[in-house]
């Protein structure tokens, strides 16, 4: 998939996993590599934008078999982007539909 | 790649950012290598993973791109605004008011309180002489003369009175603004 493309989507991505509950970024990193075909790497840039423009706060947890975690939650600020972003992408990608649906007739 | 060559080749990708960004940047990899040992994987297959570490060192400059760091500066700059008072601002407040203002303004208003007490008796004694010169005196002329004179200093008296009472007020209303503001803003 070009790279372009889904850079811009990724950010909603995060926000999305940050929504269900605090994470780490390997955690992030994985879910996401996991469903999109991506490098684990891409994923640490967003967090680290996301948390100096207020949309996650980040803390450390002590792991067991590991170095401590630093974990990532959405603020209200996010949260309020998140709801943004998505209400945006729903009506794009809805008139994309549209559009590829209407070359196919 | 190792995670020590991944680890250089990044850093120096990073070149032109501060210092603590890059010590931040790279002890993320770093962590995210030991969590890939975790679960199991070399330190190829990570860094394979993690994908170019050109690639990801222009993403992370693509991000700390100019609005961004200028809205951290802002931020930082609002942050304090919002800050309750300081125990310094609160202590030279209330300090400033309790030994300087206070007094002084009692001491003021004694001051303004006495003009205008003054005027009143000035007037009095002026109405009083001319009454008296009016109904009894032989030394008619000569009274009433400086019973008209005091009546003039008593109306002139009265302006000054005017001006020192009004100015007071706005002296004080001055002073509770002014430290209003300082309590809200600091020193």
């Amino acid at each position: 998939m070009n790279s372009q493309f889904k850079k811009g989507v990724l950010d909603l991505c995060v926000l999305t996993i940050l929504a269900k509950g605090d994470s780490y970024g390997y955690d992030v990193a994985d879910t996401l590599s996991g469903k999109i075909q991506m490098s684990d790497g891409t994923v640490y840039p967003i967090l680290r934008k996301l948390a100096s423009d207020g949309y996650v706060s980040t803390y450390l947890k002590e792991s067991q078999n590991g170095p401590p975690r630093k974990y990532y939650h959405l603020t209200d600020l996010g949260r309020q982007k998140l709801d943004a972003d998505k209400k945006e992408w729903d009506e794009f990608t809805k008139a994309v539909k549209g559009i590829l649906e209407d070359e196919d007739k | 790649m190792t995670k020590k060559e991944y680890l250089d080749k990044l850093a120096k990708e990073l070149g032109s950012m501060s210092y603590n960004d890059v010590k931040d940047i790279l002890s993320d990899i770093e962590n995210h290598f030991e969590e890939s040992k975790i679960a199991g994987k070399t330190e190829e297959e990570a860094a394979a993973q993690l994908g170019d570490p050109s690639e990801l060192a222009a993403d992370y400059k693509e991000g700390m791109t100019l609005p961004t760091i200028l809205k951290k500066k802002e931020q930082k700059a609002a942050a304090p605004k919002a800050q309750e008072p300081t125990s310094q601002t609160v202590c030279f407040v209330l300090l400033i008011t309790l030994f300087v203002a206070i007094p002084a303004w009692i001491t003021l208003l004694g001051i303004v309180l006495g003009i205008t007490f003054i005027e009143l008796a000035v007037a009095a004694a002026a109405l009083a002489l001319l009454i008296t010169c009016w109904f009894y005196g032989p030394f008619l002329a000569s009274g009433l003369l400086f019973g008209l004179a005091l009546l003039f200093f008593a109306v002139f008296g009265y302006a000054v009175t005017f001006f020192a009472i009004k100015y007071f007020i706005l002296g004080t209303k001055w002073y509770i603004e002014s430290m209003k503001k300082i309590w809200k803003n600091g020193i």
